[in-house]
């Protein structure tokens, strides 16, 4: 559905996209996932027509968009801060797409009543923006988006400037809606819990470079670099293996290619257990360890366990 | 502007700031501080004696002679004349001046292209200039061995001249008022609508114009007061022609100069009438405008 081939993007001598090749199917939702600075808004932007590459080819829908405006890509595109219209009430704000396409006055009554009902903002319809909150806005953003009925949708840090409660409750409400919907959707976000919970699949970019695609468990079980490893998760590393801190066994007797180790440090993170260890062959090592079984291990600071990586990261 | 500071020195600030605020000046108890007395007091004094006190004079001066009088010397011809052309050249000046602002500034801050900067530059030079300065270098290019001294429309010594220097004086008022309104309000509001399917006229008329609609008005008041007052550059301009070319401004002058002090005075106080009115409206205009932050609501 989008096809984005070796994409740069220069502003004087910085880089802000290096040849970037992307693939997303009709109906995925691609989270692009990195830190500040990565390229990720710029990448989105190209896509929407708001920025114009250096290099490369953008495809929608099979059409080559590189250089057409964003009124002519079929897009939908959700601002971080929303970018409402604030001379307008909810329901115009919603309407806009429609008004300037000279819809009729009934089909546009019907659609903006749909969304608003979608949306949950049906009470509002007649309140200006400032009168909302931060996720009321955001909302009545996705709805007007969404009211020109776009081949794609794009989202810029939806949720960076809400608090965590209404982040959490409007994460769940966008992948159902996403569902029910089933727009292709590519989102950016700097959250990797938010990648991971909402994404079918994640492009992660550092410094301008994309890194990896792939599915959240393929980015967890099986990163290729180790920029990823480390942005996706944590990594502990035990002797010459690199492991998630979780997928790391804690036994109380030596085994087969396990090594041991002292506990140096307990803390009680609610859900898990963090035990920090010093090597027996020397280096530290983190390991994460649900409650239950804590429960059963029964380690106090000093006591020797032995470790056992079976599933290994590949990168080292 | 000033009138709003003015009002919150007061120490009664409409609640907007909280009551800490409304007490800057104020001891415990709730009594002006002395300082703050004093301060009030020279302020008034300075207003009273630069201000209040030269425009009472004047209004004396052009009502003593009887209303008669008064009456007589505004309705002469050349007084019509002038009262005709000086309204027209401040209102003809005042919507070009809003509409070219508005171009400019659009350029200064929205487009990527060149020049942007040296244009923001440009538009001072009108305020830094003096207007006699500006009205010389009119008649240069269009005077009798000007540049431009053959066109087929006549701009030296005629109103249209009076109007193109009014026009030069005021450029700068619309456009240092949209400019930095613009600037804060970021172009993601546009670029939402060109998203939304609008092309960048739709943009512009449906969403940048409407939040600009105060920042434009501010504008143009102070462009008109301007425009009334304007002296230096329409003098050099105009040649002076009595009943053609001769605005308020110059009226006044010239009457000061035939010893017709009355009339002079009676001109004047019609100037001065039509500043105090367009002050007025600059005041309402600028407590309305509630600054940058308004449309967003805080983010």
């Amino acid at each position: 559905m989008i096809e984005l081939s070796g994409v740069s993007v220069r502003y004087g001598a910085v880089t802000a996209l290096e040849r970037v090749d992307l693939a997303v199917e009709a109906g995925e939702l691609v989270a692009l996932l990195g830190p500040s600075g990565s390229g990720k808004s710029t990448l989105l932007r190209v896509v929407a027509g708001l920025e114009l590459p250096d290099e490369g080819t953008v495809a929608i829908d099979g059409r080559d968009v590189t250089y057409a405006p964003p009124q002519q890509r079929g897009i939908g595109f959700v601002f971080q801060h929303y970018a409402p219209f604030p001379h307008l009430t909810v329901w115009e704000n919603v309407a806009f797409g429609l008004r300037v396409r000279r819809t009729p006055r009934d089909q546009v009554r019907r659609r903006v009543e749909r969304l608003l009902a979608m949306v949950g903002l049906s009470k509002f319809a007649d309140r200006r923006p400032h009168q909302l909150s931060g996720g009321q806005r955001q909302r009545m953003a996705l709805a007007r988006a969404l009211a020109i009925e776009p081949r794609v949708l794009l989202l810029d840090e939806p949720f960076s400037a809400l608090d965590a409660h209404v982040c959490r409750k409007l994460r769940a409400w966008l992948r159902e809606l996403h569902d029910e919907l089933g727009a292709t959707t590519l989102m950016v976000t700097h959250d990797r819990a938010e990648a991971m919970e909402l994404a079918d699949r994640i492009a992660v970019l550092n410094d301008g470079r994309l890194e990896q695609v792939g599915s959240p468990s393929e980015l967890y079980d099986a990163p290729r670099t180790a920029f990823v490893r480390d942005f996706v998760g944590d990594s502990t590393r035990v002797g010459e293996l690199v492991a998630r801190p979780d997928e790391v066994d804690v036994l109380e007797a030596p085994a087969d290619g396990a090594t041991e180790a002292m506990v140096t440090r307990i803390a009680d993170l609610g859900p898990h257990i963090r035990i920090e260890l010093a090597l027996a062959g020397g280096g530290e090592c983190e390991v994460r360890v649900p409650r239950r079984r804590y429960r059963e291990l029964d380690l106090r600071q000093g006591d020797i366990a032995w470790l056992r990586v079976d599933t290994p990261l590949a990168v080292a | 502007m000033t009138a709003g500071a003015t009002l919150a020195a007061d120490g009664r600030t409409p609640g907007r700031h909280g009551p800490r605020a409304a007490a800057v000046g104020r001891t415990r108890r709730g009594r002006s501080s002395v300082g703050a007395i004093v301060l009030r007091a020279l302020v008034l004094g300075y207003l009273a004696v630069l201000v209040v006190l030269p425009l009472a004079f004047v209004a004396w001066q052009a009502l003593a002679p009887g209303l008669d009088r008064f009456v007589r010397s505004l309705t002469a011809p050349e007084a019509l004349a002038a009262l005709r052309l000086t309204l027209i050249a401040a209102g003809v000046a005042t919507v070009v001046c809003s509409v070219l602002g508005t171009v400019v500034a659009l350029y200064v801050v929205r487009s990527r292209l060149p020049g942007r900067r040296f244009a923001e530059a440009l538009l001072d030079v009108p305020l830094a200039v003096s207007p006699v300065v500006g009205g010389l270098a009119l008649l240069a290019l269009f005077g009798r061995e000007g540049w431009f001294a053959d066109l087929p429309i006549r701009v030296a010594f005629t109103p249209l001249g009076v109007v193109v220097a009014t026009v030069f004086i005021c450029t700068p008022y619309t456009a240092r008022e949209v400019i930095p309104v613009l600037r804060t309000l970021g172009a993601e509001r546009e670029q939402a609508a060109l998203t939304l399917g609008a092309s960048p006229l739709q943009a512009f008329w449906r969403v940048t114009l409407p939040a600009l609609k105060l920042a434009l008005v501010h504008g143009a008041v102070l462009s008109l007061a301007r425009a009334l007052g304007e002296f230096g550059a329409v003098s050099v301009i105009s040649g002076n022609l009595v009943g053609q070319t001769q605005t308020l401004t110059l009226l006044v002058q010239q009457r000061y100069e035939n010893f017709d002090l009355a009339g002079a005075y009676a001109a004047a106080l019609l100037l001065a009438a039509a500043a105090v009115a367009t002050l007025v409206l600059l005041l309402r205009t600028a407590r309305d405008r509630p600054g940058a932050a308004e449309g967003e609501g805080g983010e």
